[in-house]
């Protein structure tokens, strides 16, 4: 057995070019390969992250018919001891409920239909992270009357800047119209430039001044602790609360786990794809170097190396070929992966400014998930199977005494 | 003379020979595949975009792109009519439209509406509109009723049978006013579309607008979509350009095809990875080739053949087996991919039931397109040139005495 | 675009002006003094609104009552479509009859922001009241004659709680009648978003008002509105029962 491996090794070596060029097309094949793959995984989860963070949170809760037809007036009367429980549930990290209400904005030059969202500044920014996202201005944090956070794509359409003053006009809950003047305290940015331009962010004791007696609370958003356990926490609840309607961020937008699942799919295919081509090439190559050695073959089998010997020395040449190519490819993968991980590539420098519009952000981290290295090096140990038989096969049906005399 | 022995040099080795050749019909093969499948994706979403919204070619009055108003509507009138009929040939069919904000009353509740007009044969020609239809009738040309789309006739509560007022503003300021019966109900997959829109005949709706003879776009449809901008250019030549525009759908699709562009950049990169492997592969392929001829080159030079024109003979021959190559791989994916392009792989699951959710068929198309196999060919041929050259290098570099074994 | 104005509906029932000592220089008193004649009781007018546009120029007729701020009766005269269309103004909610359908259909709040008849008044223009004694800031800037009057001329600017869109008024008031020549309204950057001018003071049912009214929002196009009125009454007794749905469907 260990001759065997010394002389499969040795073979390789005695061809020095053609097994480097091989490794070599391996080690960028695989490398390249694994690189596009994480990024585009990281584009994902990057999209995936920042849907989460900015927009849908793991999980909300309405009233049923608001989702309908969103008026302030479907509120989710529960609030206070849904509150108390959320806020002493060990599964929930943060929540936040909200106070909406559509309405209009109107400067001096334009008016627009806005989504009019009262908040709770502290709650809000631990469950979305708005004060993470303020470009200009604060978040809420100075004094002053009916402060107001608007959108830059919005800001930029109606040329707002901080402290701009701007007039709300909405119902309240007689239906009767209110108009109020409000002030910009601050202008948002998140990566989703359509939200940006309807959104807009008050405090929610302002707006629920104006709306009537009592709070409304018309959307309550939550993070919790364990993503894996989501299905189970709306199940909790809703058990409880019978009469709301609470969905996951997977109900929320069906399209954003279309998104992810097709986007891992491809991944895999892409992956698959490089593979046989590369696999294809090995074969190519070890079956040329099978062919050139038939004379070789034919004296070494005339001469008594059995027939199994002589498969496997073949098949353990072309192992140690694409092991040696798999491995640099993947260290080489792994490398990159580790730096551009940890600064992360800009897109908008390719042209991907247009991404914000479709909420992605521009910066992405490539990476792989684990079971992803796991699944590839199941793959290239399949694909150096499947490559080493054909040309061993090849090997084994020669005919010894035609072989010594192949020219 | 040349060519002949490079000819001849490749069924030398028969098998030597195939192996390569297979090599780069592999290649060929893949690249066509790839490339096929994410044009297709491509093709279907523009498609759908250009049959539910854009159409290939819109005329419109000359300030509607940027304010969208009955007021800025177009007047269909003779000229128009006559530069249609002057390019009928390279037309297929237009539709008109004429479309605006409407509030829709009934006892109790107020909604505001987007109003279409329609004409429902030639709606029909565009897409499948009728076959939208859950409950009640399809309009007719010149029906006084209307339909609902599901999503508004659930919020208002109203289905076949019933009334309902529209109110709003119609052309330069007058007030359109009307009571309308629900003819028929039409399910539309996309949310903000279902909950909004209701369908009219198209003169009902000029009537209601007090908008005779006008409209807010007409589609043009080119019997052959290849020729949209040539026909777009005449069009615009022949139209009255101080009240007229005329619109391609890439004009009006930019920012949809801005993302796609990026899409596409995407995949551009993967496919280069592709190609670099491929590359490689032929590479290692030629190489073993090279050494294995070793000692026939160095004969062949000892004996007094030109370097130069073994080089060339050599060339050749990576030209000859790319070329088969080539033609192989592409003859082999036609059948293919024409199979995939009429039978699209089904989609299944939560993936395909998402898909189906906004209006589009859950499948993974493929693309046809010549050009896509001419690209791809292309492509190929020039990595192939490239990586014949290795081989000429070699031969003028060949030390014959180091060769003889 | 839509622009705020002052007082639409006061200026439908404009009541007495006053004969008075020119020597009031306090800006305040001139601005309260001036809504004091610009806010009425009763009122019946005879108006034409028209609308002009670059590509067109509308013409409609209306006979409008009004009580106070808060009541208004709109009926429509001509053009022959429009006609017999009316509106009922109560507090802040709009009610529009329209008889080719016999119905009457409330103004729903995404409605507000859209114009008025095509004209450039929205619908929340009319409801709206600002009071220009309590919601502003004055400041007397200087005198100067504007359309053939001499003016005060003074700047408002809104208090914080004021849901107005301006940020200052640059508003001309005639010495001699303590009405309004003319209004220009400002962005927060300094740039004019509006301008109406006040014209034709005349003598109509007892009282001088300016019988003209236009609305220059500022854009790029040839756009505007003038209001005309041709008749006024300005003794008509009117109560708060008259603004009823019933009437509404009933006026003529």
């Amino acid at each position: 057995m260990k001759t065997l491996l010394k002389i499969s090794w040795r073979n390789i070596w005695r061809n020095p070019k053609r097994s480097l060029v091989m490794i070599f097309a391996i080690i960028i094949g695989l490398w390249a390969g694994i690189f596009v793959s994480s990024l585009m995984f990281g584009l994902l989860q990057a999209r995936f992250e920042t849907s989460i963070e900015q927009q849908f949170s793991h999980i909300q809760i309405h009233h049923p018919e608001f989702i309908k037809d969103r008026q302030l007036k479907y509120g989710i009367a529960q609030w206070e001891s849904l509150s108390r429980e959320l806020a002493s549930d060990p599964m929930v990290k943060a929540f936040s409920g909200r106070t909406m209400a559509n309405g209009m904005l109107a400067t001096a030059t334009l008016t627009r239909g806005v989504n009019i969202i009262g908040v709770d500044p502290e709650s809000e920014a631990l469950t979305i992270r708005l004060d993470g996202n303020i470009i200009e201005g604060t978040y809420f944090e100075e004094g002053g009357r009916n402060p107001i956070l608007v959108g830059r794509a919005l800001a930029e359409k109606t040329k707002l800047q901080e402290r701009s003053r701007l007039v709300l006009t909405f119902q309240n809950l007689d239906g009767e119209l209110i108009s109020a003047s409000f002030r910009v305290a601050g202008i948002f940015q998140t990566a989703n430039n359509m939200l940006d331009e309807m959104n807009v962010y008050v405090l929610q004791s302002d707006l629920n001044g104006y709306v009537g007696q009592e709070m409304v609370i018309n959307e309550i958003a939550l993070l919790a602790n364990d993503t894996d356990r989501l299905n189970e926490i709306r199940d909790t609840y809703l058990a409880s609360y019978p009469g709301l309607t609470i969905r996951t961020w997977a109900e929320l937008s069906p399209e954003l786990s279309y998104i992810q699942e097709l986007g891992q799919t491809m991944l895999l295919v892409i992956l698959i794809i490089i593979l046989f081509a590369l696999a294809f090439g090995l074969v190519n190559t070890m079956l040329m170097s099978v062919y050139e050695r038939i004379p070789e073959l034919g004296m070494l089998m005339a001469v008594g190396m059995n027939r199994r010997r002589i498969f496997g020395m073949i098949m353990f040449e072309t192992a140690f070929l694409t092991f040696l190519g798999a491995f640099g490819g993947m260290i080489l993968g792994v490398i990159s992966n580790m730096i551009t991980g940890r600064t992360g590539l800009d897109l908008a420098v390719v042209g991907g400014e247009s991404l914000k519009d479709f909420g992605y952000p521009t910066i992405v981290y490539p990476n792989l998930g684990p079971e992803f290295y796991i699944m590839l090096t199941g793959l290239v140990i399949i694909m150096v199977f499947i490559t080493a038989i054909f040309p061993a096969v090849k090997a084994l049906r020669l005919k010894p005494a035609e072989a010594v005399r192949k020219e | 003379m040349l060519i002949i022995l490079a000819w001849r040099n490749l069924w030398r080795n028969k098998k030597r020979s195939l192996i390569t050749i297979s090599s780069v019909l592999f290649a060929v093969f893949l690249a066509i595949m790839f490339d096929s499948m994410e044009r297709g994706s491509y093709e279907r979403m523009i498609d759908s975009m250009v049959k539910y919204s854009t159409g290939y070619i819109q005329i419109q009055d000359v300030l509607y792109e940027e304010e969208p108003s009955i007021d800025n509507s177009l007047l269909f009138d003779q000229d128009i009519e006559a530069l249609l009929a002057k390019h009928a040939d390279r037309i297929d069919y237009y539709v008109p439209r004429i479309q605006n904000f409407a509030l829709a009353a009934t006892e109790s509740q107020t909604r505001g509406s987007y109003v279409m007009g329609i004409d429902p044969e030639f709606e029909s020609k565009l897409n499948d509109l009728r076959d939208d239809l859950i409950e009640g009738e399809f309009l007719t040309s010149n029906d006084q009723d209307i339909m609902l789309a599901d999503g508004l006739a659930g919020i208002l509560g109203v289905s076949v049978g019933d009334s309902i007022v529209l109110l709003g503003q119609g052309f330069q300021g007058s007030t359109a006013a009307g009571l309308y019966r629900i003819k028929g109900i039409v399910e539309l997959k996309m949310p903000e579309m279902s909950n909004s829109t209701i369908y009219m005949s198209l003169p009902a709706a000029q009537w209601f607008y007090m908008a005779n003879d006008r409209l807010t776009s007409l589609i043009v449809m080119p019997r052959n979509p290849r020729h949209t901008s040539q026909l777009a250019s005449d069009l615009r030549a022949g139209i009255d350009k101080e009240w007229y525009a005329v619109l391609t759908w890439e004009q009006m699709l930019k920012d949809l095809l801005a993302l796609m562009k990026f899409d596409l950049a995407g995949s551009m990169v993967m496919m280069g990875i592709l190609y670099i492997v491929i590359a490689f592969g032929l590479f290692g392929t030629i190489l073993t080739m090279m050494i294995e001829r070793q000692r026939e080159f160095g004969m062949l030079i000892s004996l007094g053949m030109k370097r130069s024109r073994l080089a060339a003979v050599v060339f050749m021959e990576s030209i000859f087996i790319s070329l088969s190559g080539i033609i192989a791989g592409i003859m082999l994916s036609i059948p293919i991919v024409l199979y995939f392009y009429y039978n699209p792989i089904p989609l299944s699951g939560e993936m395909a039931e998402t898909i189906a959710e906004y209006g589009f068929e859950a499948v993974l198309p493929f693309s046809a397109t010549p050009a896509l196999f001419v690209k791809q060919a292309r492509i190929v041929l020039v990595l192939a040139f490239v990586v014949g050259l290795y081989p000429i290098k070699k031969v003028f570099q060949l030390d014959i005495m180091k060769v003889k074994r | 675009m839509q622009t705020s104005f002052l007082r639409f509906v006061l200026f439908l029932s404009a009541t007495f002006f006053f004969f008075f000592d020119a020597m009031a220089q306090d800006p305040r008193e001139i601005i309260r003094r001036v809504e004091d004649n610009m806010r009425g009781d009763a009122s019946y007018t005879e108006m034409t609104m028209t609308t002009v546009r670059p590509r067109f120029t509308r013409e409609v007729s209306m006979k409008s009552w009004s009580l106070g701020e808060d009541y208004a009766l709109i009926l429509v005269t001509a053009p022959a479509r429009d006609q017999g269309t009316a509106f009922l103004k109560r507090g802040r909610e709009i009610w529009n009859f329209v008889p080719s359908i016999d119905r009457t259909v409330k103004m729903p709040p995404s409605m507000m922001a859209q114009s008025w008849m095509g004209s450039d008044f929205s619908n929340d223009d009319l409801v709206r009241g600002n009071s220009t004694v309590d919601d502003y800031t004055h400041r007397l800037l200087r005198s100067e004659t504007m359309n053939g009057h001499d003016c005060w001329v003074l700047e408002l600017k809104p208090k914080p709680d004021t849901p107005v869109v301006y940020d200052k008024v640059i508003y001309w008031v005639s010495k001699q009648y303590y009405l309004p020549v003319k209004v220009e309204n400002y962005d927060e950057f300094g740039d004019l978003a509006s301008t109406i001018n006040f014209r034709e003071i005349k003598r109509m049912g007892g009282r001088d008002f300016p019988t003209v009214m236009e609305v220059i929002p500022v854009t790029r196009g040839e756009q505007r509105t003038i209001l005309t009125t041709t008749k006024a009454d300005f003794g008509i007794k009117l109560t708060q029962g008259f603004f009823t749905l019933q009437n509404l469907t009933n006026i003529r």
